[in-house]
């Protein structure tokens, strides 16, 4: 970025491509509900679409700006409901062989029994690397982590997550 | 199985009729792009050129600048 540009144009078709499927699932892992994570997707884009012209390019990524909007948004959900939502176990559509839909929805209530019970903390950064499929250096930057920190809690968790899995399996 | 693939069994692509209608309410209005804020030298240079400004009229509207200019009318 030339620093003498007085603006700069981001291609919105492109990240709105990029970033949603990022925040959606960002959300399904934080609130384990469909209808909500897409609520909560709809709100973290109107907001930053909202404040696009707050955007400072030389201060973060795109993809930090727009989850850190994505953090305070799940942030206050919680604060209004005061409770966790359960997990709902997304039904496999029709066209989705009879052995595969019965295999994920499996999985899928598997994997509710053990992201249930961790602490909020944990689930946030659970939701954000396998929902939102960030890098442990982006996640650090959105949560106010160090790198170093994000890893070993990523990397304790899912050795204490893939034991349990291994056990239940 | 990774050691870790089990934990993106939670993750679904999003509903597209649910994509297209976002897309369509928030980017109702004329520009479907982000105008990213003035750079801090942009900023500071605007800055500098609007006291440089201001300067200059002050000095212009000065009572020893008036008094000068109106000597050299009388000179005249």
């Amino acid at each position: 970025m030339n620093a003498d540009t007085a603006t700069q144009i981001i291609d919105w078709n492109a990240v709105y491509a990029e970033e949603l499927p990022r925040v959606y699932n960002f959300f399904r892992y934080r609130v384990y509900d469909h209808q909500a994570a897409q609520d909560l997707t709809a709100t973290t884009f109107e907001k930053a679409w909202r404040s696009r012209s707050q955007y400072r390019r030389d201060r973060s990524a795109f993809s930090t700006w727009l989850f850190t909007i994505a953090r305070n948004v799940a942030i206050d959900y919680y604060r209004r409901r005061r409770v966790d939502v359960p997990l709902k176990a997304d039904l496999p559509s029709d066209a989705t062989p009879l052995d595969e839909a019965q295999q994920r929805r499996d999985d899928i209530r598997q994997l509710k029994r053990l992201l249930a019970p961790l602490p909020s903390r944990e689930r946030e950064l659970i939701a954000l690397k396998y929902g939102a499929g960030l890098t442990n250096r982006a996640i650090a930057r959105v949560t106010g982590l160090s790198e170093t920190n994000v890893g070993t809690i990523l990397h304790r968790l899912v050795k204490h997550l893939r034991t349990q899995w291994e056990q239940a399996a | 199985m990774n050691d870790d693939t089990f934990l993106y069994a939670y993750r679904r692509p999003p509903d597209p009729h649910f994509a297209a209608a976002l897309y369509r309410r928030i980017s109702a209005e004329p520009r479907v792009t982000i105008t990213v804020s003035f750079s801090p030298l942009a900023q500071f240079k605007r800055k500098l050129n609007i006291l440089g400004g201001a300067l200059a009229v002050l000095v212009a509207l000065s009572p020893d600048t008036r008094t000068k200019l109106w000597n050299k009318a009388l000179a005249f």
